[in-house]
């Protein structure tokens, strides 16, 4: 019962929030100057018979708190996101066009990250201030310091180029002819570039975590009963660890859905964040405004489902209700 | 001085300049020439594009076309629209005229027929007789006919339709289809007399898509339905366009051999680039479009071939004539003779650009090279801003790099002879809601000026009150001048008053154009036959049906 309304609550919570997000955005997409009316006329805009009857075509010529209504209506009434100005496409064709790449790019860079850090952590963790720990610390330092696009640059050099491994650009679609070995072909480069930052932090995180739990003396009984150091530091020591890996893992679940732009732009990947900036670019309000619902719902999701998790990883918090 | 695009423009958006390029392309004359029964070729397979675009040849093979096979092309930005009349940028002129084919087109800098038959206007130009071609079919089946081409106009001068040519195409008053529709014949009878008629109809305004198609809601922007050399197979926003090879297109090369060569091409955008040289590399693509010089010589350096193609635009400085500091003429020149446009070629292009003093290209039989315009000089740039007291003003650009590079210099060069110069950057959209605002918010701004074949192309820009006239530029000799130019088609005439509209411009400095810009089309010459010569007025598209791939 107690789960049930957690769960109705966070969803009225989340309605609220992406309600506040969508008009916070409405508005300042709103307030941005420019208009898609110079986009899509250029000098004609000058022409005010042309400018009205595009205005009035695109409905902008109404107040805002209409314009706005009356997206929202769409929205929930009609499913109806809009379409782009310029190229007439629904938003939520766009939307599900961009969204598998982006996911894909996204859930693989998280795994990828996870798979690497989890074990490098737990290495520099158990033997703290050994050359081992210091070169994985730095080693990861480093890669937090490396931008992406340097990193970007020189694995295409390498892995494109030199040795002509992996593609430059573009993207391959799993339903595309070359089926899943094209797909992972043409996101391998991408997806190594987003992992080593991820990688990084959360080998960084989880290693602080696990120090200050192996000091712990629930560590030193169960070392005292004599368990084997495997089983102290994945069954008793990584579960408490992990909390703030998880906050983070969670945050980035969120930012990722709405895509890496530099990545995506870099490598030609067609996400949903290179669809973002460019709408914003070009003033296609009602694209810029499907593209914040979908991160903010994301986001909010995701932020649950990892409260929930919190429970998991330590009941304490399931008894408290926080 | 023509000007679309900014020209400090971003290469990874110029979205809102093909708008403003597409105006300007229909914004166009005619040729007397245009009549008669000249028919142009399909494929002209590597003749010049002829009038103000120079193609500088690489030092790859000669052309020897073949039949088969499939490339990949890489443009700089991702297709806008392939809408006809709105289709203007590179990228998306590089797809479309495979997919359309326009009315008319250029042979030697010569306006010709192309999917017209015949194009002949009256004696004072205020009505052209079009016949079209026979037996052209549309992608979709649907003939080619006289009723074709009047709905397509009809739409185009549909406000609701938001064509960027609609000031171009409301100069058609009415049409008749004497034949009937479905005949071939369209009398095209025109508001105002004019001789770029024909030259209108070459830019997308003048691609006529398939009524029927159309009547079944295709989405223009998104999709095709044209008689052109290709079909369109997909249309992927962000990702790929492909074209397939039209087996029924109508048009051969000068060998006879039936057009396209290739049977397929992609085109993907490339924003960065030095990714784009990167995917040449690794062969993910075979040939590309830059509009950064340094891009083709870092290519040329790795050993690719370019095509260079210089002359169609120049990179220009917007001068607001409505309020101060430039409502002074002697502040226009000072801030004139204060720039070094060979500092500049030198500094930010690697001297590979040539310094532009005209609104037409070099090559253009309307450039008048002693007009007097101003010329590096700071010591008289010094005289006047003294004479002034002084010249503090705000000069604002898209921010770039290049661009960067090139407002330091041209800040440092202007600072050297007493003035103050405040650089402002702004983002595209915010930047062109500034210069489109009513009285035009700035007081210098960088822009981007296409240098048509058409000289009448000059004339929105330099008429008083005309929308295009973005900096509000007043001179009634000038207006004269420009009508009268416009009203005849007689060519001793209308030089005449072309080289007369230069030195009063010369004089007054409405704006300064700096360096022409440098389009190159680089290509893997083991995989890409040498690519036909750059369109006109299409800032260095390529037709692709004339592109074939080495070996077939």
């Amino acid at each position: 019962m107690t789960i049930v309304r957690t769960v109705l609550d966070r969803l009225v919570k989340l309605l609220v929030v992406v309600l506040i997000v969508s008009f916070l955005t409405f508005m300042l997409t709103k307030l941005l100057p420019g208009s898609p009316v110079n986009t899509i006329l250029g000098s004609e805009a000058s022409n005010p018979v042309a400018r009205t009857a595009l205005e009035e075509r695109l409905g902008l010529n109404k107040p805002f708190l209409e314009q706005y209504l009356s997206y929202i209506h769409g929205v929930v009434v009609e499913r109806d996101l809009g379409k782009s100005y310029s190229q007439d496409i629904p938003t939520t064709t766009s939307l599900a066009q961009r969204l598998p790449a982006s996911l894909q790019l996204m859930l693989m860079a998280q795994a990828i990250s996870l798979l690497i850090s989890v074990p490098l952590a737990l290495l520099s963790a158990y033997r703290a201030n050994s050359r081992t720990d210091k070169a994985i610390t730095a080693s990861a330092f480093g890669l937090i310091s490396l931008p992406g696009f340097a990193l970007a640059v020189f694995l295409v050099y390498l892995f494109s180029i030199q040795l002509g491994i992996f593609p430059a650009v573009g993207y391959d679609r799993i339903t595309g002819p070359g089926g899943l070995g094209e797909n992972l072909k043409s996101i391998a480069l991408p997806v190594a570039v987003l992992s080593a930052g991820l990688t990084a932090v959360y080998t960084r995180v989880l290693r602080s975590d696990l120090i200050a739990t192996l000091q712990e003396d629930f560590v030193l009984m169960a070392r005292s009963k004599g368990l084997p150091t495997w089983h102290i530091l994945l069954r008793h020591a990584l579960r408490p660890s992990s909390f703030s890996l998880l906050t983070l893992f969670g945050i980035n679940f969120g930012t990722l859905i709405g895509g890496s732009v530099i990545v995506e732009t870099f490598f030609v990947i067609p996400g949903v964040g290179e669809l973002a900036v460019r709408s914003i670019l070009q003033r296609e309000y009602l694209v810029v405004q499907g593209v914040v619902l979908v991160i903010a719902t994301a986001f909010v999701l995701v932020n649950f489902v990892t409260d929930l998790l919190y429970s998991v990883l330590d009941p304490r918090v399931r008894r408290t209700g926080a | 001085m023509r000007r679309q695009g900014d020209i400090l423009t971003s290469k990874h958006g110029h979205a809102p300049w093909h708008r403003i390029i597409g105006l300007f392309m229909g914004l166009v004359l005619v040729a007397a020439a245009c009549g008669g029964d000249d028919k142009a070729a399909p494929g002209g397979d590597g003749g010049a594009d002829g009038g103000e675009t120079t193609t500088t040849a690489d030092e790859g093979p000669q052309r020897q076309p073949v039949k088969g096979g499939e490339l990949v092309f890489g443009t700089e930005s991702d297709v806008a629209t392939l809408a006809p009349g709105e289709a203007a940028q590179p990228s998306d002129k590089v797809i479309t005229l495979g997919l359309y084919d326009p009315l008319t087109t250029y042979v030697d800098g010569e306006v010709v027929p192309f999917l017209a038959e015949t194009l002949e206007a009256n004696d004072d130009l205020s009505q052209y007789t079009m016949t079209l071609r026979e037996g052209v079919t549309f992608h979709d089946d649907t003939p080619l006919n006289a009723d074709a081409v009047v709905k397509h106009f009809d739409r185009l001068k549909d406000p609701a339709t938001a064509c960027p040519c609609l000031t171009t195409v409301s100069n058609i008053a009415s049409m008749d289809v004497p034949d009937g529709p479905e005949g071939l014949t369209v009398v095209f009878h025109l508001a105002t007399p004019s001789v770029a008629f024909p030259n209108d109809l070459a830019s997308s305004a003048g691609y006529i898509e398939s009524p029927t198609a159309v009547a079944g809601g295709l989405n223009l922007k998104t999709g095709a339905v044209g008689t052109g050399p290709f079909t369109l197979a997909e249309f992927s926003a962000g990702e790929r366009v492909v074209l397939e090879a039209n087996p029924n297109y109508w048009g051969t090369d000068e060998e006879g051999i039936q057009l396209p060569y290739l049977d397929k091409l992609t085109v993907v955008p490339i924003p960065d680039s030095g990714q784009r040289v990167a995917a040449l590399e690794t062969g993910d693509i075979d040939i590309f479009q830059t509009a950064d010089s340094k891009t083709v010589k870092q290519s040329e350096d790795a050993g690719f071939a370019a095509q260079k193609i210089s002359g169609s635009s120049s990179t220009i400085i917007l001068l607001n004539m409505s309020k101060p500091p430039f409502d002074d003429e002697r502040a226009r020149q000072a801030l004139a003779y204060s720039i070094d446009k060979d500092l500049i070629n030198e500094r930010a292009y690697d001297g590979v650009r040539v310094p532009s003093y005209s609104g037409f290209a070099l090559d253009s039989p309307y450039y008048n090279p002693d007009a007097g315009t101003p010329q590096y000089d700071p010591k008289k740039a010094e005289e006047l801003v003294t004479d002034l007291g002084g010249l503090d003003f705000t000069l604002v650009c898209i921010p770039t790099p290049e661009a960067e590079l090139i407002l330091n210099i041209i800040k440092q060069t202007g600072e050297d002879v007493g003035m103050n110069i405040t650089i402002e950057t702004q983002e595209q959209g915010a930047f062109v809601n500034r210069i489109f605002s009513k009285g035009g918010d700035y007081e210098a701004a960088c822009f981007r000026s296409t240098h048509f074949i058409e000289p009448d192309a000059i004339r929105p820009g330099l008429t008083t009150d005309d929308a295009g006239n973005l900096v509000f530029y007043s001179n009634a000799d000038v207006d004269r001048l420009l009508d009268e130019a416009r009203q005849t088609g007689d060519f001793e005439e209308r030089k005449a008053a072309y080289f007369e509209v230069q030195e009063i411009t010369g004089e007054e400095v409405p704006l300064i154009t700096t360096l022409y810009d440098l389009f190159g089309n680089v290509y893997d010459a083991g995989r890409v036959g040498p690519p036909p010569d750059g369109e006109p007025n299409s800032l260095g598209a390529i037709k692709p049906g004339l592109l074939y791939a080495v070996g077939g």
